[in-house]
């Protein structure tokens, strides 16, 4: 590694705790911790949305499959996010502050019952465990790989870092984190187009090099037959279920959104963040289809940003790159324990434990926080031999996200959700969908059977179930179209 | 009805997108300004998210066309 990279990674680590440890300062109380207090500003939240968003894996699998499909890759980040990312701003956002709410289960919480709030959390939450694990060992690889580290040593090494400032800092220390890292994401991601457009001699050029051989790589949609990503598929699955899905009821997505300075920040930082997740596909397409028109030698299609990394850019940059990669994982492992460390604190342990102290969230957040990264860090190592369950947990969150993104849609929108049929609904859809995986089915028509199911199940149920009072339903329906009372 | 979607061109999901986001454009402007700007005290005309929104569905508009 060329000394010019290690001075950026050095100096990037030490601004990241620096400016984490400075904003740790302000925590007093839980509000603080969990909600940053309720202060911050819809640019430093949106940034910290698209921080929380881009993984490793979006790095480094975006950039391998669009070595692989081409541009119908960036549908992730266009029609499966930006519609529902609106959806969010304009509706769900506004809805969830007005409730009050701390996280999304909670919501569920009011809207049905605390049953639906603690089986939500608990899915999510061990999902958390497991994902923020996969996290820390794909971080401890980059480092190996980069630096020469031994696995253990990363682990180590990262998970201190994260900690510190997560740990103290809560969610505006990742919320500044997140915007820090970000802002560092884009830079290094326009740098790398600048360069392989430049050294193609346009974009003219690199599109004609690129479609010479691969007609269909630049085509935002494939044949509806294609075994990867068929376009209906696209659409419906993850158009219309798992992108809102994710977007409106994904916790650590939505968490900094709750701790913005006013209703007008929180939908705000949503929209602006839709308008960075449009370009993300500079920073995570590109670099495959630039590995692909400059004939890269590589075996694997994941190699492709390495490979760009290594070939294309010069040193400082290369280690700034390293950088993006890093921040990348990082902003997504400290999202997750803040967002997990609250649902478990209080969606689980509120409801749970009768004889709670709401005053000792604040320090059981904290520890939980310690908890939750020590358990990815003790898991990390192990995770290829834990793959099967990884996969198990992922085909349960996947199942569950039709029959919750129904829970939601009916129980904002509309009055006619009931309690009981909410609970049977998420039951009973989480079963079909597990019943549908026995098929031939894409996963996307899967997605779209089990939340067409769900709909269709919570409007039924709820017509011979006792509902909610008028009273209540009051703030937590999104009803624009209300008269005011004047009193 | 999945094996009939098997069989629609590629080019249809570009105006099925299209269509999508003309959709959601109409969906945006029967969203009331109070709606979105109930805690400002005195809003400006740049904080009505709508037009955020209505810019970002033209990019994808653009997106879906060329692509």
């Amino acid at each position: 590694m060329h000394p010019l990279d290690l001075v950026v990674i050095v100096g990037y680590v030490l601004l990241t705790v620096f400016v984490g440890l400075r904003v740790a300062r302000r925590v007093k109380n839980a509000r603080d911790f969990f909600l940053a207090g309720r202060s911050l500003t819809w640019w430093v939240i949106g940034l910290s949305i698209i921080g929380s968003n881009i993984d490793t894996n979006s790095y480094v699998g975006a950039s391998g499959n669009a070595y692989t499909i081409g541009i119908a890759q960036a549908n992730f980040e266009w029609i499966g996010a930006i519609p529902a990312m609106i959806l969010a701003s304009l509706i769900f956002i506004p809805l969830y502050w007005r409730a009050g709410v701390y996280s999304i289960p909670e919501y569920l919480g009011l809207r049905y019952n605390q049953s639906v709030r603690v089986v939500t959390a608990l899915i999510t939450s061990l999902f958390a465990v497991f994902a923020m694990g996969v996290a820390m060992w794909a971080l401890a690889l980059v480092l190996e790989t980069y630096l020469g580290w031994p696995i253990w040593m990363s682990i180590l090494v990262s998970g201190a870092v994260v900690g510190l400032y997560s740990i103290t800092g809560g969610l505006a220390a990742v919320a500044f984190t997140d915007a820090l890292q970000v802002s560092i994401m884009f830079i290094c991601g326009l740098i790398i187009v600048g360069l392989g457009i430049s050294e193609l001699g346009g974009f003219t050029n690199f599109a004609a090099e690129l479609t010479k051989d691969n007609p269909d790589h630049l085509s935002v949609y494939l044949p509806a037959d294609h075994p990867q990503s068929p376009w209906p598929g696209v659409i419906l699955g993850l158009g219309i279920v798992l992108s809102p899905a994710y977007w409106i009821a994904s916790q650590a997505i939505l968490q900094r959104t709750l701790g913005a300075k006013s209703q007008w920040d929180a939908s705000a930082s949503m929209m602006f963040a839709a308008f960075a997740k449009t370009f993300v596909p500079l920073l995570i397409i590109f670099p495959g289809l630039l590995a692909l028109v400059l004939n890269a030698p590589i075996d694997e299609a994941d190699k492709a940003l390495p490979w760009v990394i290594k070939n294309v850019l010069p040193p400082g940059l290369s280690g700034l790159m390293f950088v993006a990669v890093i921040a990348a994982l990082q902003s997504s492992l400290d999202s997750s324990i803040n967002a997990t460390s609250l649902m478990v604190t209080r969606d689980i342990r509120h409801v749970l434990i009768k004889q709670h102290d709401p005053e000792r969230d604040l320090v059981v957040g904290r520890w939980i926080s310690l908890v939750l990264l020590v358990s990815a860090m003790a898991i990390a190592p192990f995770i290829s031999d834990l793959g099967g369950i990884f996969m198990f947990l992922q085909t349960g969150l996947s199942l569950f996200q039709g029959p919750m993104l129904a829970l939601l849609l009916m129980g904002a929108l509309s009055q006619r959700a009931t309690p009981t049929a909410g609970l049977w609904t998420l039951i009973s859809g989480v079963i079909i969908a597990a019943g549908l995986q026995f098929t031939e089915l894409n996963f996307y028509y899967i997605a779209f059977l089990s939340f067409g199911y769900s709909m269709t199940a919570l409007w039924l149920l709820s017509y011979f179930t006792p509902g909610l009072t008028e009273e209540e339903l009051t703030t937590l329906t999104y009803r624009p179209f209300m008269r005011r009372s004047n009193s | 009805m999945i094996e009939w979607l098997q069989g629609l061109p590629a080019e249809w999901g570009n105006y099925v997108s299209i269509l999508l986001f003309v959709g959601l454009g109409v969906m945006v402007w029967l969203i009331p300004i109070k709606a979105i700007t109930a805690d400002l005290q005195s809003p400006k005309k740049w904080q009505d998210i709508r037009w955020w929104a209505t810019a970002l569905i033209t990019l994808q508009l653009g997106i879906y066309i060329v692509f």
